[in-house]
């Protein structure tokens, strides 16, 4: 396994400030469509934005873990920001890290590209709709878990891919 | 308010990642209304006077929760009739259900983030909770960033008025143009940090190790945690509708 030197933990540092400065900043979004249409609407608006520490660390980054350890840390970094999901954002953050994590493993840790991005975001999606179905237990009716697992697939692979090409660009050089 | 003399952080952020995770699971109105109510009274008592708007928008959420609960779940019993709106049973427990435990977690969260002062907490949970140097490396240096990096993001904003585009990103494309320049600027900087860092031995130093510093005040802290871990245990397990038999359900 690569070993992650200071300019990795530093550059993780970057995302999570980023992400965890987005994260926060989509709690307004959250509240918005709460308050017009209750949680439901409220998440599918929201949904990728919460999933692009993954995809924007890995492809910065391009080693195992990373697309864990940037998810995980935006969220820890969103905890220590006053919002009103305090902890529920780090237990969000680990498991959207694992499942985004399997969209690199899957390819052998060999490819960091705008489609491994866009399934890092993709792939986040269920997790964040199955915790939902635990946190809002009686709303997930099976027809809005449908729905709204959808919705949050689409848009986590949106957002994937697109911090994906920015992390290209930052980064520059090839997806190998 | 720094956390000098007051409660340890890492055991605030046991305390807060624990009973997050208790309210998370927990199904039980009655167990969730006794753990939730009393964090949400000191939680948003702490926290009102520096985080007033988001308590407010907090609050104006429930609405949304309303809306959710009568559209999805309005079945049973009718409870109340308002004009031509019924009201039912399954939308009121699920509105007092969900209601109790967003309010509880959130409660957790303003106590957390209004008692604690989080560069210490990343030192606390570095020496006390073992977390990798590395991982508390990076924290530090993202809460570090987060003035430099707004004042990066004004810039951005402002360049991107003179060009004659909207300053609040909303499309993605907004976001893509306004992440690229800040990533870009971040990154160059990280580098340069990252290998400031290695040069000063930060591979080579050790992290003084240190226990869990259990006063009184952390005793108490961690009690009151057992107390609602038990509670919402016999409140899962259903022993609680036996000792209070007048509840919601």
């Amino acid at each position: 396994m690569k070993r992650y030197t200071v300019v990795d933990w530093a550059i993780l540092g970057l995302v999570a400030v980023v992400t965890g400065v987005i994260f926060t900043f989509t709690w307004n979004v959250y509240y918005i469509g709460k308050a017009l249409g209750g949680p439901v609407v409220a998440r599918a608006l929201s949904y990728g934005l919460w999933f692009i520490g993954a995809p924007l660390a890995a492809s910065l980054i391009r080693k195992p873990a990373s697309a864990f350890l940037g998810e995980t840390l935006g969220a820890l970094v969103e905890t220590f920001l006053p919002n009103a999901g305090g902890f529920t954002n780090l237990i969000y953050g680990i498991c959207q890290g694992i499942a985004s994590e399997a969209a690199y493993a899957i390819f052998g840790y060999r490819k960091w590209g705008v489609l491994q991005g866009l399934l890092a975001g993709a792939f986040a999606g269920p997790v964040a709709v199955a915790l939902d179905a635990i946190l809002f237990q009686s709303l997930a009716t099976p027809p809005v878990m449908l729905a709204w697992t959808a919705a949050s697939v689409i848009s986590g692979a949106i957002y994937g891919a697109i911090v994906s090409a920015i992390g290209r660009t930052v980064r520059g050089g090839s997806e190998k | 308010m720094g956390c000098e003399g007051l409660v340890d952080p890492a055991v605030l952020f046991i305390y807060g990642l624990v009973l997050t995770l208790v309210l998370f699971i927990d199904r039980d109105a009655l167990s969730l209304a006794l753990i939730g109510v009393p964090n949400a009274i000191v939680g948003f008592a702490l926290g009102w006077r520096k985080y007033k708007v988001l308590i407010a928008l907090f609050l104006i959420g429930f609405a949304g929760l309303a809306i959710n609960a009568l559209l999805l779940t309005n079945v049973g019993p009718a409870v109340l009739v308002v004009g031509p709106l019924i009201v039912r049973a399954g939308a009121v427990n699920t509105f007092i259900t969900i209601g109790l435990r967003i309010t509880g977690i959130a409660g957790v969260a303003f106590l957390f983030v209004s008692l604690v002062d989080p560069a210490l907490t990343i030192r606390s949970l570095e020496r006390e909770l073992r977390l990798p140097k590395g991982v508390c490396f990076a924290l530090a240096y993202a809460l570090r960033l987060v003035d430099l990096m707004s004042k990066d993001l004004r810039e951005v904003q402002g360049v991107r008025v003179l060009r004659g585009y909207r300053s609040v990103p909303i499309t993605p494309t907004d976001i893509k143009s306004v992440l690229t320049p800040l990533l870009s600027v971040g990154y160059e900087r990280a580098l340069w940090v990252g290998i400031a860092a290695e040069l000063r031995g930060f591979r080579l130093r050790k992290v003084s190790k240190e226990p869990l510093r259990i006063g009184w005040k952390e005793a108490i802290v961690l009690t009151l945690l057992a107390l609602q871990i038990l509670i919402a245990l016999a409140g899962m397990l259903g022993y609680l509708w036996l000792v209070v038999p007048y509840t919601f359900h």
